[in-house]
């Protein structure tokens, strides 16, 4: 019977044996493409067997960041390193010998190396790319990127990311692969957005990130199931406060977060089962202008009643603490699971409480942290937050009745302090059908944080329980 | 014959290529794609499958890793992932390039892509020296030839001997 070497006992015993370059093809490429593209090229020094390997990667993905010697230098040494990462990608790109799966570029870009982009564009586009992604952040000039057109044609993509690019298409784009859809940083008009969105019938996820320029998004393929919004800034014009208008039908998941430049409101997200409010609204420096914000906050959270998972950011929340402290009510959602994305301290007792007054169905908590910087620096409530649980004798129709699960997720547990504990003590004492509260347990913490994590967790454990059947895990 | 995989289904035979026979749940085998593939289109009516291209002690591995897959439930990835991690600290080169082999040819997906992670591991950010002589690589160019590929590629080599 044929032994097949046993590669092991090779090594051990004749030193001269390369078991590493008798690995098939495949193997090796599935290796180097766990590397970043500089370390796979260099193995192509290691011996002959390695010249060409690296030019069957499926994906190449090119980052180019100055390190923070390189910014010290001058704008001449700068350009030079600029020309010779171009002619890195380049070279590189070029060298491909197999159907390319993805190519990214992030760099520094200014108009001298548009037809360099032009041409990898080009030549991806050739080797049947589906995922392409330019991230062209422009250098000292301010001139961005246009997208050539041959880009608007193409059933290959599936994944399609830009950012710093101008975007005229001639005709609608025709995108008929296309499932995910991120722009970043570009400006267009409700036109361009309702062509780009026409010729992508399968799409079911977009993102725009500090995009700009339109007024309307109607999202009406009925794929489209998730849309992330991140900054948005409408041209400063405060005498016309339209806003953003989006329409979506059958969108099922909503993310907004960073910050929103202007009113944003909601005709349709009647399908709408997620949503995550982690978005600011700007202010401005105006006494009266909390009431605008208010009333933004209420009409978008409003907007929000059927949303079965729903998350609420610091700022969310925050504006929630004044409305409290107004004896203003947050409007009644129907949701299911509320995980609240915040630091549990002064600013955000009073809007936490708001909203479990607003939300009688959440069966399920989730606490993450966030660390976004207080808003309400300016304007502190005033209460003693010692006892603020303790003082006052609510009865919430989602303690009594239906909260089975809550969930403290992350570091959480890093940043406790006697707010987080009095509201973990208060939720126990009242949530009466609770089945059990689980709570991350820190990866990879150091000695003295373990020690404080136990001393945490002792803490947690002493608190009463008002169901007799809850748990309380650390997993 | 489908009746007799039926009877004693839960359990198959596996032969290594030293001739030892591992007997192992019909769940656990399932991690591998190839035997998922033998047992769908009823090859696997023969007592015995044999692998040829692997032995023992690399099956022996192989097989502690499906099973603690297999056996894990979906939510306790954690739990998983530190098992992934603690399986393959310490294990010497050869080693890893069997198992690497053996995932790659019984098709288990993440043991291939946990054991290539752990080479590319070794081969990141280290000048290609030191490479060829952890993986006793020899090099078979000359110095001139070695040099204009290094020149070709300066970006890639940049910061490195």
């Amino acid at each position: 019977m044929r032994r097949t070497r046993n590669l092991s006992r090779f090594e051990t015993t004749t030193a001269a044996v390369d078991p590493i370059s008798e690995l098939p093809d495949s193997i090796l490429v599935h290796i180097l493409s766990l590397l970043g593209i500089e370390d796979a090229v260099r193995t192509q020094v290691l011996s002959k067997r390695w010249r060409f390997l690296w030019t069957f990667l499926p994906s190449l993905v090119f980052y180019y960041y100055e390190s923070d010697d390189d910014r010290c230098e001058g704008e001449d040494f700068r350009l030079a390193r600029n020309t010779e990462f171009v002619t890195f990608v380049e070279k590189t790109l070029f060298a491909s010998n197999c159907k390319l799966k993805k190519f990214e570029v992030d760099f520094y870009y200014g108009p001298r190396f548009a037809l360099n982009v032009d041409s990898w564009t080009r030549f991806a586009v050739g080797k049947g790319v589906e995922e392409l992604d330019l991230q062209l952040c422009p250098d000292a000039t301010d001139t961005e990127y246009e997208l050539p057109q041959l880009l608007y044609d193409n059933s290959w993509f599936k994944e399609l990311r830009f950012s710093h690019c101008r975007v005229i298409p001639e005709g609608n784009a025709a995108w008929y692969s296309l499932k995910k859809l991120s722009i970043g940083h570009v400006e267009f008009s409700n036109d361009v957005i309702e062509r780009v969105l026409t010729g992508s019938p399968v799409l079911e996820t977009l993102t725009l990130e500090s995009c700009q320029g339109f007024s309307r998004l109607a999202v009406t393929n009925s794929c489209v199931k998730k849309l992330i919004l991140i900054n948005f800034h409408d041209d400063w014009d405060e005498s016309d406060d339209s806003g953003l208008e989006i329409s979506a039908p059958y969108l099922l998941s909503l993310e907004m977060s960073g910050s929103l430049g202007c009113n944003c409101r909601f005709t349709n997200i009647s399908s709408l089962v997620d949503a995550v409010f982690n978005c600011n609204i700007e202010c401005f420096e105006e006494d009266n202008d909390y009431e605008r914000i208010r009333n933004i906050v209420v009409v978008f959270l409003a907007s929000l009643v059927h949303v079965k998972n729903l998350t609420l950011g610091t700022w969310a929340i925050e504006v929630l603490s004044i409305m409290e402290a107004n004896g203003l009510s947050c409007p009644l959602l129907n949701c299911k699971c509320l995980t609240l994305d915040t630091k549990i301290d002064k600013n955000v007792l009073p809007g936490i409480a708001n909203v479990l007054n607003s939300t009688p169905n959440v069966e399920a908590l989730i606490m993450t942290w966030s660390s976004s910087s207080p808003w309400l620096a300016g304007m502190l409530l005033d209460y003693n937050e010692e006892q603020y649980w303790t003082s006052q004798n609510w009865t919430y129709e989602c303690l009594a009745l239906h909260l089975k699960n809550v969930t403290i997720r992350d570091d959480l547990m890093y940043h406790c302090d006697s707010n987080f504990f009095s509201f973990i003590q208060f939720l126990l004492r009242n949530a009466r059908v609770l089945q059990k509260m689980v709570i991350s347990t820190p990866s990879s913490p150091s000695d003295a944080q373990l020690k404080e994590y136990f001393k945490a967790a002792k803490k947690l454990l002493s608190f009463p329980r008002a169901s007799t059947d809850a748990a309380v895990i650390f997993c | 014959m489908a009746s007799s995989i039926e009877n004693n289904n839960e359990k198959l035979t596996l032969k290594s290529s030293d001739g030892e026979e591992f007997l192992v749940e019909k769940h656990v085998a399932l991690q591998s794609t190839l035997l998922q593939n033998m047992l769908d289109s009823d090859c696997s009516s023969a007592d015995v499958i044999p692998l040829p291209k692997i032995d023992a002690r690399t099956l022996a591995l192989v097989l502690g890793y499906c099973k603690k897959h297999a056996d894990a439930s979906s939510s306790k990835q954690g739990e998983l992932n530190s098992f992934d991690s603690e399986f393959l600290k310490d294990m010497d080169m050869g080693a890893l390039f069997n198992l690497v082999l053996a995932a790659n040819f019984m098709e288990i997906k993440g043991l291939l892509d946990i054991a290539a992670q752990k080479i590319a591991d070794t081969i990141k950010d280290k000048p290609h020296q030191e490479v060829r002589e952890i993986f006793h690589v020899e090099n078979d160019y000359t110095p001139e030839e070695e040099a204009a590929v290094r020149e070709e590629n300066r970006w890639a080599f940049e910061g490195f001997p």
